[in-house]
């Protein structure tokens, strides 16, 4: 993942935010929403360990 | 004067003894210029004069050391790194001989080194003013020094112990940092050390290879160090187009190529120190920088962390269906949207009610 598909992500998170508080929206389809939004978190979690692994790992090189 | 008879002539010997016996001993301290200067058989013989201001002769005298003094030619040369040589203007002890073969002789018994010494300063004198006026003296000190000083040019004799101790103190490092410099090999003393260390110094400038140059002479006798003040090597360092260090002699010592170089230190092994806590210095700067990076990219990636916490608290704790674990039911419209009143369907509409674990499809029958 790049700083660019984590930025995407976040953007997605937002939308997906915004779906999920709508009340016009299909309670039914809330649970595909909800799933996706979980896959992008740990996708943008996964990111930022990396990020913190990354650092340390210069600091002790 | 001589004999009862004027008319009677004198022996020459008789002359010479009455003129030796007139003079009588006559002992002073006589300033004068040496002509020439020869020795024969371990004794000195010299011709000193006086010029009028116009340069034309006034005086003229001949004079000795005689071997048994010879110490005092030794004493002189150490004290002031000069030989006795035409042209040099001295100052002595002597007392006046006259000898019915050889006539008048100065017999000099003692040569006054601390006037040539004075003499010595009165030029260095002379040689500031003149770097003065030229603007020599501030060139070097408008140059920047390199970042690091990795591209270093020696200027000194490799056989010099000031070089050694230059070598040793860098090999022996605490922080086992490698200094790579070119030694440019010069004379650092003698009658050639001007001219050496000026060509040495444009070897280094026209290769274009380094930005830092340095000169080192370890300690030694203070005519040793003649060379340090003199006007060509000072102008030399000045108009080099990097800078140039200077390490020459004692702590004592301090000399007019240390006052247009960029930077002087007291001794060679004092410009290795500076050298090494160059680089050290640097390496720390640089390890306070990236311990400054390290510390924002880690706010920054621990900002992120909190932004995405809070985006997924904001959608699960969004999330309509969180209610139906705690027992509670949603009633859905055809469309799978939440009823929240009960005006929002008529009777007899289909409708359905969402479980956690399921869903029943129902019938409105009676609104009340």
């Amino acid at each position: 993942m790049t700083d660019s598909d984590y930025k995407k992500n976040l953007e997605k998170l937002h939308d997906l935010e915004k779906q999920v508080k709508d009340p016009e929206n299909d309670v039914n389809e809330m649970d595909k929403l909800i799933e996706e939004a979980q896959r992008l978190i740990e996708e943008c979690r996964a990111f930022l360990r990396e990020l913190h692994q990354n650092l340390d790992g210069n600091i002790t090189s | 004067m001589f004999t009862e008879n004027e008319n009677a002539p004198v022996s020459l010997l008789q002359l010479q003894s009455a003129i030796k016996q007139n003079i009588g001993q006559i002992e002073c301290r006589v300033q004068a210029e040496v002509e020439s200067h020869r020795i024969s058989g371990g004794h000195h013989y010299l011709t000193l004069i006086q010029k009028s201001p116009g340069g034309v002769i006034a005086a003229k005298a001949s004079a000795r050391i005689w071997r048994s003094s010879e110490h005092i030619v030794k004493a002189f040369r150490e004290a002031t790194g000069k030989d006795i040589e035409a042209g040099l203007t001295i100052v002595v002890d002597a007392y006046v001989d006259y000898h019915p073969v050889y006539g008048l002789t100065l017999i000099i018994e003692n040569i006054d080194s601390s006037y040539c010494i004075g003499q010595r300063e009165l030029e260095k004198q002379r040689t500031l003013l003149r770097l003065q006026e030229e603007g020599l003296v501030d060139r070097q000190s408008a140059l920047s020094l390199p970042f690091l000083p990795f591209k270093l040019a020696v200027i000194s004799s490799q056989s010099a112990a000031g070089y050694d101790d230059f070598c040793k103190h860098l090999a022996g490092n605490p922080y086992g940092y490698r200094f790579p410099f070119t030694l440019f090999a010069a004379q650092v003393q003698g009658d050639r050390a001007v001219e050496s260390i000026v060509d040495a110094l444009r070897k280094v400038c026209g290769s274009g290879q380094y930005d830092l140059a340095i000169i080192l002479r370890g300690g030694g006798a203070d005519f040793d160090m003649y060379c340090f003040d003199e006007y060509e090597l000072c102008k030399a360092i000045a108009e080099c187009p990097i800078p140039v260090l200077t390490a020459i002699g004692h702590e004592r010592d301090f000399h007019l190529a240390d006052m247009v170089a960029k930077e002087h230190f007291k001794t060679p092994t004092a410009a290795a120190g500076a050298l090494i806590d160059w680089v050290a210095d640097i390496e720390e700067q640089a390890e306070r920088a990236f311990d400054n990076i390290k510390f924002a990219l880690s706010f920054a990636i621990k900002k992120r962390e909190t932004q995405l916490a809070l985006i997924e608290s904001s959608i699960m704790n969004s999330n309509p269906l969180n209610i139906l674990k705690q027992g509670y039911v949603l009633a859905l419209d055809e469309n799978g949207r939440v009823v929240k009143s009960a005006k929002a369907l008529h009777e007899g509409q289909m409708f359905t009610l969402r479980f956690a674990d399921g869903r029943w499809d129902s019938e409105i029958k009676k609104i009340i």
